[in-house]
């Protein structure tokens, strides 16, 4: 039986995939993005929950079970890594709704296939 | 001297570029020139010593592990390669620094990743050259580069978490992110332990071919292709979906793969194909044949031989060097004559520079396999390394390939100056001239093994005669093979989405029921 | 058009539950990493003298990881100053925007309470971002966390008064070279701290856990990565203020 934190991330991942298909608003599908990577990041602390959570920042002397360190620093890489990505997509998606007054991911699609085609 | 001052050099004057503002051509070539040294310094330390493992700082559990390898030094020399072409095209363009700084950045991260053999490692390295290519395709910030550029970073990411599940799994189970740990305590689980193996394996690949342009995860390529600037396109196409492949090529040392890698490779060898096939625009058209290369690669990497993967490393370099040279010439002829549409590079072919002429002649040539040309000594080796049926196949999509650059070659047929060009050709004799050098490459890679007897190589170059032609005449008189309907709507995004994930659960089934 | 979407997400869906499923199978009770944990985390409080593991690892085990994050984060704020820099995205569309034609441009709302309470709180949140940044080594916090705090307190102040107010005390240009020159100083460090086979601390010998000299060079990071996040992201929350309109 794997730790609840594993269960809840492999939900929070369904979801954001249902809601990166099921609305058609760049927005919303950035949103949805934001949530899997989430997922994904709690999916790499909570592995380890089971056997202590004790925060791995002890002093030698008082040290008993303490967390595994090595995937709390991975998760604070994946951090960084989200927040950019987001960031300039959403950057890219206000660049995108300005030039066609739209943040309907299929009247883009329409729109540049549109121009395209000379 | 340690392995990461080669791709610390370059992100350092990337960061340099942007932090003086000025003569960031400069900076880029002194930076280029710098790397280059350290990689050629390395690949005599292997040739003469074999190859070289380093975990950096001195770590040893948790510490990050490099490695100079075969592989690596085979990626390497197609990197500084296509590089320096790519920067001696662009010498004139006046491009901003923002351009040169992303361009060293992402020649860093490449030079990291040809040396990478941590699970994590490659992650955050893939997740970089996924931001740089998104910026270098969008540079000229048109709305469809945008839009594409878009669309692949949706889906790289989502790709990406996919192999971080992967990841995270593995880790759990063996405690390790170092491929070369992870390998030994897989060899030593039993059959009821390792029950897991097979999703994390397909987690890992379906994430990881995202980037490596196999074609049910990588519908985005072709539109972002298709619109960047010809050198951008040179170097995604060239090289950096090639960071993909290298990556499957680690995991599949270690993880129950190749029968997966083989099926995909064959199905994206064959779906790039034929939309290449079908293509109107030569930029675009490239694009799609990169991917049905890459079906090369996998399949060479499934076959899982020696001299297979030999194949697989010296077609990864051949395939560099001319499909960047491709990309650079009809760049050039489409500067020239305003469009890349294949219909009018052949009408007026007489306006193409000589050199784009040849350039493209030559390009040709060399991917469709003609005899002793750049990728016939590849292919040799991968069709030796390779069971009966693979073999069936790689000379299928090399048929498959001729009929697609038959639509390009009568473009390069014409007489006439046609005018110069502006850069004077040096990429095109740095790239062109790259055919000795991978024939050299086989006596880097298999020291003391020979592709068998001069026989053999003569059937197989009559053979790669009677493919070529046949391919060619099939191409230029069935054009009616060109109208074919192919669906369009799988580029969407929702459609991606699913294809992506669906692809999940292709390699598991694969890999259920390939395992002993 | 509703039947179309409405397949496609029952797919997805489908599809998603099953590698969740399947994740969920074949995750383990107790991760094998764990079981190492604890030597490990004596060890790296050992060698590198700061108390936070986590902190040892993010710069010293995995140095080159958050080199490479660093990098990350630098590329995605020059991305996004590219595509909302004064020329605008498109050159040829016409006369440069610097306001979204999205929503209309607000006037900044002139409250004396919303003021006063903004300027009584940027010192104590800088402060704490400062701190996070400087006992990175000692307490949870690092560099990252240290940078982002402070840049959401200069960001509190620009709802304020207005991003244009507080852009006017920077010189824009200035700030994004300062920016990269921090990354090229960052990696310029650990270049030569590799170059040189420097012990497990960086550059400076380790100290005693717990002390603030302790953990040798990863204040020095700590120090450094926390003024580049904190550039970068006044950066970007600059450029998105101007760029839709004041808040």
């Amino acid at each position: 039986m794997p730790p609840i934190g594993v269960a809840v991330a492999a939900v929070l991942f369904v979801i954001g995939v249902g809601a990166l298909v099921i609305r058609r608003d760049l927005v919303f599908k950035l949103l949805a993005l934001g949530l899997i990577n989430s997922s994904t990041i709690l999916l790499l602390i909570s592995l380890d929950a089971q056997r202590s959570t004790m925060a791995p920042i002890v002093p030698p002397s008082v040290m008993t079970d303490v967390a595994d360190p090595l995937p709390q620093a991975l998760v604070l890489a994946a951090i960084v890594i989200s927040f950019a990505i987001l960031a300039l997509a959403l950057v890219f998606v206000m660049v995108l709704a300005e030039r066609y007054h739209t943040t309907d991911a299929l009247r883009i699609e329409r729109a540049v296939a549109r121009e395209t085609k000379p | 001297m340690t392995l990461v001052a080669a791709p610390l050099v370059s992100v350092i004057g990337g960061a340099i570029c942007l932090m003086m503002g000025r003569r960031s051509r400069w900076i880029a070539a002194f930076t280029w020139a710098i790397s280059t040294g350290l990689v050629a310094y390395w690949i005599g330390v292997v040739a003469r010593l074999g190859p070289v493992h380093e975990t950096l700082g001195g770590w040893d559990s948790v510490g990050i592990s490099l490695v100079m390898d075969r592989p690596a030094v085979a990626f390497l020399l197609i990197e500084q390669l296509l590089t320096g072409a790519v920067l001696a095209y662009s010498w004139r363009s006046e491009l901003r620094s923002a351009f040169y700084a992303l361009f060293l950045v992402l020649a860093g991260a490449v030079t990291a990743l040809c040396m990478s053999v941590d699970m994590f490692n490659i992650y955050v390295l893939l997740e970089l050259l996924t931001l740089t290519s998104f910026l270098l395709v969008a540079y000229e910030r048109r709305p469809v580069q945008i839009w594409a550029s878009l669309k692949y970073l949706l889906l790289a990411s989502l790709g990406m978490s996919i192999y971080l599940f992967g990841v995270a799994l593995v880790y759990a189970h063996t405690g390790s992110l170092g491929l070369q740990q992870v390998g030994d305590h897989l060899a030593s689980l039993t059959a009821a332990e390792a029950g897991w193996i097979p999703v994390a394996a397909s987690l890992i690949t379906a994430g990881i071919a995202v980037k490596a342009g196999v074609f049910l995860y990588s519908l985005w390529l072709p539109a972002a292709h298709g619109s960047a600037s010809a050198g951008v396109s040179a170097l995604l196409s060239g090289l950096v979906i090639k960071m993909g492949v290298l990556a499957l090529l680690r995991f599949s040392f270690i993880l129950p793969i190749q029968h997966a890698l083989t099926v995909l490779g064959v199905m994206t060898g064959l779906m790039g194909a034929l939309y290449a096939i079908v293509e109107t625009d030569a930029k675009k058209m490239l694009a799609f044949s990169t991917l049905s290369q890459v079906g090369y690669l996998l399949i060479g990497i499934g076959a899982g031989s020696e001299a297979s993967r030999v194949g697989v490393l010296m077609y990864v370099v051949a395939h560099g060097m001319f499909k960047g040279l491709l990309f650079l010439a009809v760049g050039d002829a489409g500067q020239r004559l305003g469009s890349t549409e294949l219909s009018v590079l052949r009408a007026r072919r007489h306006e193409i520079p000589a050199a784009t002429r040849a350039a493209l002649l030559v390009g040709c040539a060399a991917i469709a396999g003609f005899p002793f040309v750049g990728g016939f000594w590849a292919k040799e080796w991968l069709l030796q390394g390779s069971p009966p049926l693979q073999q069936a196949l790689l000379w299928l999509l090399m048929f498959c390939t001729t009929v697609v650059f038959s639509k390009l070659l009568p473009a390069g047929l014409a007489r006439g100056r046609g005018g110069g060009v502006r850069h004077g050709g040096i990429p095109y004799v740095m790239l062109g001239a790259g055919m000795p050098l991978v024939f050299m490459l086989s006596r880097i890679l298999a020291p003391g093994q020979a592709t068998g007897t001069a026989d053999a190589t003569l059937v197989q170059a009559g053979w790669s005669l009677g493919v070529v032609a046949v391919g060619t005449f099939v191409g230029v008189k069935f054009r009616v093979l060109q109208r074919m309907r192919v669906p369009r709507s799988v580029f969407r995004i929702e459609e991606s989405v699913l294809v992506m994930l669906f692809g999940v659960f292709v390699v598991l089934a694969v890999v259920l029921v390939t395992s002993p | 058009m509703m039947r179309r979407p409405r397949l496609n997400t029952i797919l997805a869906v489908a599809l998603a539950g099953g590698i969740a499923g399947l994740l969920l199978w074949s995750a383990p009770e107790a991760s094998r990493g764990g079981a190492v944990a604890t030597e490990r985390v004596r060890e790296l409080i050992a060698s590198t003298g700061a108390s936070n593991s986590v902190c040892s690892i993010v710069l010293g085990a995995r140095l080159l990881d958050t080199l490479f994050e660093v990098l990350v984060f630098s590329v995605a704020v020059l991305g996004v100053r590219w595509m909302l820099e004064r020329g605008g995205p498109d050159p040829s569309a016409g006369e440069p925007r610097t306001h979204s034609v999205l929503a209309p441009v607000a006037e900044i709302a002139e409250s004396d309470v919303v003021r006063r309470s903004a300027y009584l709180l940027f010192p104590p949140v800088t402060l704490l971002g400062i701190y996070l940044a400087v006992f990175g080594h000692l307490s949870p916090g690092g560099g990252f966390g240290g940078g982002a705090v402070a840049a959401s307190g200069l960001l509190l102040v620009a709802v304020a008064v207005g991003a244009q107010t507080v852009a006017r005390r920077f010189h824009e240009q200035a700030l994004a070279r300062l920016e990269w020159g921090v990354v090229a100083v960052i990696l310029g460090i650990a270049l030569v701290s590799f170059l040189l086979g420097a012990p497990k601390s960086g550059l400076l010998p380790a100290g005693v856990p717990g002390e603030l000299t302790g953990g040798g060079w990863l204040l020095v990071y700590n120090l450094l990565i926390a003024i580049k996040v904190f550039l970068g992201g006044w950066a970007i929350i600059h450029l998105f203020i101007e760029h839709r309109g004041e808040i």
